[in-house]
């Protein structure tokens, strides 16, 4: 419902009103189905319902619009902002008929038609092909060709607020807080953000496609920021996992469902227990309803799961739940270690393929 | 009174779930291609950018 008001409050902009006047500039295009789009060209995080481009005849990109976190698909949408990227859009595209902007390489075109697994899922049952399903069925590919990664294709835009940056959200990319990992690299509230890992970013939407093509086992990102008209340079240091994000609400049958949240084991609880001081052992703090529902497991809130199939530590896993979803496939069953009342027991595990079959 | 004729539209398009279907019969709104070839040659034939908005509706 809150990327449908958004959408309704741009296409429906009176002429005479600012957003208007700016639109009226361009030329403006609403695509409602994905059935012909250029997913090489437009490509993009497919879970976002909502997205904009700002782009010339030449189908030079000058910047996208939209994006989102887990919390809400409207989180980074505003109207001031928006207003701000068709500002600044007009901007750029004077300065591409003068020949001042550089060019970029046109990507070879796709479309969701060349992927068999989505036509038979869409095109071939007069369906529509729903962005989540284009994301959804890349992925599928990627399953089954082996070239999967789930770090990147799976956990896609990270959320920049782990790294802690916190923006005005009406004036664009101008920083209103800075905390944790951005405020030791020196960024201050009061930038603004202008290019990732040096790549020019013009909006939100600019900057989580870029940090998202960041590499997941890279241990620094650089910012750019403008400080009161001048270029600032940081390098900012990753934690562990920042490229994390609760991926509950997203459609992806690649995602194995457990129906369960756990959080990592203390060094002491561990120690207490005499488990790995560098395993993923974790207590169970939330069994979801579908648990019992779909008969994928029984465990309780207040067991202990120190290993699947035998293993207990993971390079980048730091509870059961993450190794489970990051290193086994949706739909197979796994056999767990659990201590339940301080007894180690052993309990079956049946994650859950999400389907789609409408 | 403008703002009260939004919020109606607003309303309406929520109801109805197609914005593009009614803002094609105010005047007074920007005007919006369905179809993004026939965009881009307007673009190619005026010169002016494009704003292009992918809305997933299902």
């Amino acid at each position: 419902m809150a990327g449908r008001i958004f959408d309704a409050q741009v296409v429906l902009s009176p002429v005479n009103s600012s957003r208007g006047k700016l639109l009226s500039q361009y030329v403006c295009i609403r695509v409602p189905r994905m059935d012909d789009v250029d997913i090489a060209l437009f490509e993009r995080d497919w879970t976002n319902t909502l997205y904009y481009f700002l782009l010339n005849a030449d189908e030079q990109i000058y910047m996208r619009y939209g994006g989102r976190d887990s919390a809400a698909p409207d989180t980074y949408l505003n109207l001031d902002s928006l207003e701000l990227a068709l500002a600044k859009g007009l901007e750029l595209h004077g300065q591409y008929q003068k020949g001042e902007l550089k060019k970029t390489e046109r990507p070879k075109p796709a479309f969701p038609r060349e992927n068999p697994l989505l036509v038979e899922r869409t095109f071939a049952r007069n369906a529509c092909v729903e962005c989540h399903l284009i994301g959804d069925f890349q992925n599928q590919k990627r399953e089954l060709d082996g070239t999967l990664d789930k770090l990147t294709h799976l956990y896609r835009s990270p959320d920049v607020k782990t790294i802690g940056i916190e923006l005005d959200l009406p004036k664009g990319l101008v920083v209103k807080e800075a905390k944790g990992p951005v405020q030791e690299a020196g960024m201050k509230a009061g930038d603004r953000i202008a290019a990732v890992n040096g790549t020019t970013v013009w909006t939100f939407g600019d900057v989580q496609y870029r940090y998202d093509k960041v590499d997941r086992h890279a241990e620094r990102v650089q910012f750019t920021v403008d400080r009161a008209g001048q270029p600032v340079d940081l390098s900012v240091a990753l934690p562990p996992r920042w490229w994390w994000t609760d991926i509950g609400w997203r459609q992806a049958t690649i995602d194995p469902r457990v129906y369960f949240e756990s959080r990592p084991l203390t060094e002491a609880e561990k120690r207490e227990r005499g488990l790995k001081p560098n395993g993923f052992a974790s207590l169970v703090t939330y069994i979801d309803s579908g648990a019992s529902m779909l008969k994928t497991h029984d465990l309780k809130i207040g067991d202990i799961v120190s290993a699947v199939d035998g293993v207990e530590q993971d390079e980048v896993a730091n509870t059961a739940e993450l190794y489970i979803k990051l290193r086994k496939t949706a739909g197979v069953t796994v056999m767990l270690d659990v201590i339940r009342d301080g007894k180690p027991t052993k309990m079956q595990l049946r994650s859950y393929r999400m389907a789609f079959r409408k | 009174m403008q703002q009260r004729k939004l919020a109606l539209a607003i309303l309406l398009t929520c109801v109805l779930g197609s914005a593009a279907d009614l803002l094609r019969a105010e005047d007074d709104k920007v005007f919006w291609y369905s179809n993004y070839k026939e965009g881009l040659e307007e673009a190619q034939k005026t010169g002016k950018p494009i704003f292009l908005e992918y809305r997933c509706e299902a």
